[in-house]
């Protein structure tokens, strides 16, 4: 069962109905069943592996939380984070061989998302942040809530708990989002996806201008897609009283590098600064700028490689370590340098932004490749024969299909637009207003979430791509 | 009174988001199968007449429905004068609803044959009374009752060789949409002389009329058109849950289904196939019956056997090895016996894929389908070069064209 299953609408119809007819204390067991009955459809096994897993860390917890209160067995949180990562790695290395190992037999879905989660309740009962669960309905629920298995946010356990027991959010503040997240990625970045996929597939026999379009494509395509997925599974858990950590704040309007992470996959990056960066900063601050240098470039080869063992990625994650630590090496000389020229200032901001956007989108060609040469074809070809690419263009734009990348590119800039101006923030300040403007407002909103819904059902009977996240 | 203004309001904004997600629709040209069929007390369902909207299933055509509920252009009864008419009857190979009206092979025909018959005045009409979906039950029942009112002096039937599998209501994949046909001491005879379509048994001829006005209605909207099909999707949704709880929850099946599992893929009306026999011999009863009818209203019958799009793939490699896959020593066998059948009845007869092989194979193109993978009804060129085809076979074999041409009518 995807998110864009019709079938899963349903099923979060029911469950956010059960939820809000069971007692309050309940819910967590609700989740819980609801959360495993999501999983069944995609593995059992994966399930089960997922429920022995979360029992192992609930009881590491509680062994944990005694260590650090009687100051004793201090070996016991090393050896859960050792166990975690090694579980995490090997999955991932499994999935590297042709027979993908053991990953083919049971890939638990979802698998570094869980396992973040795992690691920062224990490293958060370790540090003494929160004290462990003593209710598994609660962790194992927190652990595998549906909403957020597929690909995160991935929600701390601090934030998590404090909302126990849920209390479901009104109705009509999680349906928009779970539309605009079905929009993202079924009007904008599903019909981006063909142009991307072409160029991609027929990297070698292109040049110039298609290429071009493949380099530019890919960030909005990716950013469509996982920030759409994103909008689900904060829209879904808002139905069940969980509100998830916020993924995404417009990183394509980002005027650094240092910027841009704040604003991308932001619930990622804010755990690998909580729980590798900080305490590699710590451990190296005496080492000044080679210690910083150190830093960055571990939590962000840590970040490439979180996606997967590949030579791509870890490109990705070099690639941007290099960014960051340029940026961070320079960021004083430019702040003095922009002081004393103050009509440098908006321009400034706006070569920011132009040069903050190619270097993410560089970046995103090694994430997106299949190998580095790859990759290096893509960006060493932008050029060769732009003149001469007209035919290759217009064989991209058939194939994609001209209407299907214009819808594509007119939804984005209606997703610019939209998230520029957060029309869900004014609709909420005229919904206050008469009762004649409220229930016009009402009116249009309804009539958009049984388009959405009609849409999404109309074309239920058609192959779609898979989320870009989700083989994560 | 307020509360009357607000509601008007809203009533005023709701109709502004709707009339936009229209416009948005139609800028975006995401256009939904429009609706083309009715409830037929005799068939199942018919086209309907003056029904007009998009075809999206293969590619994107405007399909138009003539008064006389023919996806044709508007055709005159009876039979004008000097008029030699061809009435193509079949399923949707006829209806050839994946090319506009003007590249259907009927068209193609009407354009081979009329230079041989254009002396005097005369003229060529080849009316198009396919049907997508139609069973021989139904092909049948169209000639028998809706066919000679236009006084076609011949008539080909396009055969498609699945329709043999709704012969029986055991193999028919499609569920009960037609009337089924049993052999009786040898000759055809409803197998359910009440037989209604379950749509048909709640609503009357009005009824159907006012349905199909709202049809048409519906067809001139984008936005209405795809709550249709989010409609029809619902109900798939609902069936497919259904079935499922059935197969875990529900009693154990006491006989096994013969309906032909992947029936798309396995050629499973073969002529060797021991479930086939009843439907080969129901085959060739409705083909006698249409022959003996033809005969009695003074036409002639030509048969035209559809090649499936394997048969006429552009690569003699693929075809090789789904040959090997399948088992099959020719991907001819359930041709040649129809042809054997034809014969033995008086009925000549036109196997294409033989033809179309050829062709495709010595040009490298897919006559079915959009795209190179050949997969699907006739594209613009396979109905095109059928319809030189059946002409020229008509040219060859057909008395009625031979007199035409010769300048004796």
């Amino acid at each position: 069962m995807s998110f864009t299953d019709f079938s899963f609408l349903v099923f979060i119809a029911a469950i956010a109905i059960l939820c809000r007819l069971c007692p309050r204390q309940s819910r967590s067991l609700l989740l819980l069943g609801a959360s495993y009955l999501f999983y069944l459809t995609w593995s059992a096994r994966g399930a089960v592996l997922l429920a022995v897993v979360t029992g192992l860390t609930f009881a590491a917890g509680m062994g944990i939380e005694r260590a650090r209160k009687s100051q004793t067995h201090a070996w016991l949180t090393p050896l859960a984070i050792i166990l975690l990562a090694g579980y995490l790695l090997a999955f991932k290395i499994a999935l590297l061989g042709p027979s993908r190992g053991i990953a083919g037999l049971v890939m638990p879905l979802g698998i570094s998302y869980t396992t973040f989660k795992l690691i920062s309740y224990v490293l958060d009962v370790h540090w003494g942040k929160m004290d462990a669960s003593m209710r598994l309905a609660d962790f194992a629920a927190y652990v595998a809530f549906f909403p957020q298995i597929l690909a995160g946010p991935i929600q701390r356990p601090g934030d998590y708990f404090s909302q126990l027991p849920p209390v479901p959010a009104r109705t009509a503040d999680a349906l928009p989002r779970i539309a605009w997240g079905l929009v993202k990625k079924l009007l904008i970045a599903d019909n981006l996806a063909p142009a991307v996929n072409y160029v991609y597939a027929h990297l070698t026999a292109l040049h110039g201008a298609p290429l071009w379009v493949g380099f530019y494509l890919f960030p909005l395509q990716m950013y469509a897609d996982f920030s759409g997925l994103t909008d689900i599974a904060i829209g879904t858990g808002r139905l069940f009283g969980i509100t998830g950590p916020e993924n995404f704040n417009r990183p394509f309007t980002a005027t650094s590098i240092g910027d841009f992470w704040r604003r991308w996959h932001m619930s990622l990056t804010n755990w690998l600064a909580d729980y590798v960066f900080m305490p590699l900063r710590m451990a190296t601050r005496t080492a000044g700028n080679l210690g910083l240098a150190f830093s960055i470039s571990v939590n962000m080869i840590a970040i490439g490689l979180w996606h997967g063992l590949t030579w791509s990625y870890l490109a990705f994650g070099v690639v941007h370590s290099l960014y960051l630590t340029v940026d961070a090496f320079t960021s004083r000389a430019r702040a003095k340098f922009f002081k004393r020229r103050r009509k440098w200032d908006s321009a400034a901001s706006w070569m920011g932004w132009l040069l903050t956007f190619h270097l993410v989108t560089i970046g995103l060609v090694f994430f997106r490749a299949a190998h580095i040469s790859d990759a290096l074809w893509l960006l060493g070809h932008l050029f060769s024969g732009l003149g001469a690419s007209g035919a290759l263009f217009w064989a991209l734009v058939e194939s994609a299909g001209a209407r299907t990348l214009a819808i594509g590119l007119a939804g984005y800039a209606v997703l610019e637009l939209g998230e520029r101006y957060r029309p869900d923030l004014w609709l909420g300040r005229i919904s206050q207003g008469q009762r004649g403007v409220r229930w016009s407002v009402w009116g249009g909103v309804t009539v958009l979430l049984i388009f959405a819904l009609a849409l999404l059902l109309a074309h239920s009977g058609t192959p779609r791509s898979p989320f870009l996240y989700e083989i994560y | 009174m307020r509360f009357i203004r607000d509601l008007t309001l809203a009533a005023l904004a709701s109709l502004a988001v709707i009339l936009a997600l229209e416009a948005g629709l139609r800028l975006a040209r995401d256009r939904y199968e429009a609706s083309f069929y009715q409830p037929d007390w005799e068939r199942g369902y018919a086209l309907r007449p003056n029904a007009e909207g998009w075809d999206v299933m293969e590619s994107e055509v405007y399909i138009r429905v003539n008064s006389g509920g023919l996806r044709d252009r508007e055709r005159i009864v009876p039979r004008p004068r000097q008029t030699l008419r061809v009435a193509a009857l079949g399923s949707s190979e006829a209806a050839a609803f994946e090319v506009p009206l003007e590249e259907t092979f009927e068209a193609e025909i009407e354009r081979n044959l009329a230079p041989l018959i254009a002396r005097r005045g005369n003229h060529v009409e080849v009316l198009n009374f396919g049907v997508p979906g139609y069973s021989l039950s139904q092909q049948y029942l169209t000639l028998k009752n809706y066919v000679w009112k236009y006084d076609p002096q011949i008539v080909v039937l396009v055969w498609n060789q699945y329709n043999l599998l709704r012969n029986t209501e055991e193999t028919n994949p499609d569920g009960p949409q037609a009337p089924f046909y049993v052999l009786r001491d040898g000759r055809l005879a409803p197998a359910d002389p009440a037989f209604r379509m379950p749509s048909l048994r709640t609503f009357s001829q009005r009824n159907i009329a006012i349905r199909g006005r709202l049809a048409d209605w519906m067809n001139d909207s984008y936005l209405l058109s795809m709550l249709r099909k989010a409609n029809v999707e619902l109900q798939n949704q609902i069936n497919g849950l259904s079935a499922t709880l059935r197969r875990h929850f529900g009693p154990a099946p006491t006989a096994p289904s013969r309906r032909p599992r992947d029936y798309l893929q396995w050629w499973p009306y073969l002529p060797d196939l021991p479930d086939m026999q009843e439907n080969w011999k129901i085959g060739e009863a409705f083909l006698r019956e249409m022959k003996q009818d033809c005969d009695r209203h003074g036409a002639e019958l030509e048969l035209v056997i559809v090649d499936e799009d394997m048969q006429s793939h552009p690569n003699a490699a693929v075809r090789k090895a789904f040959m090997r896959l399948k088992g099959l020593a020719s991907l001819d066998a359930s041709d040649e016996r129809l042809e054997q059948i034809s014969e033995a009845n008086g009925i000549p007869v036109l196997a294409l894929a033989p033809l179309l092989g050829e062709y495709a194979s010595a040009h490298g193109v897919a006559l079915h389908g959009i795209g190179a993978n050949n997969e699907g009804h006739w594209n613009k060129l396979g109905n095109q070069l059928a319809g030189q085809m059946i002409a020229g076979q008509l040219r060859v074999h057909s008395p009625t064209v031979q007199a035409w041409s010769a300048g004796s009518r």
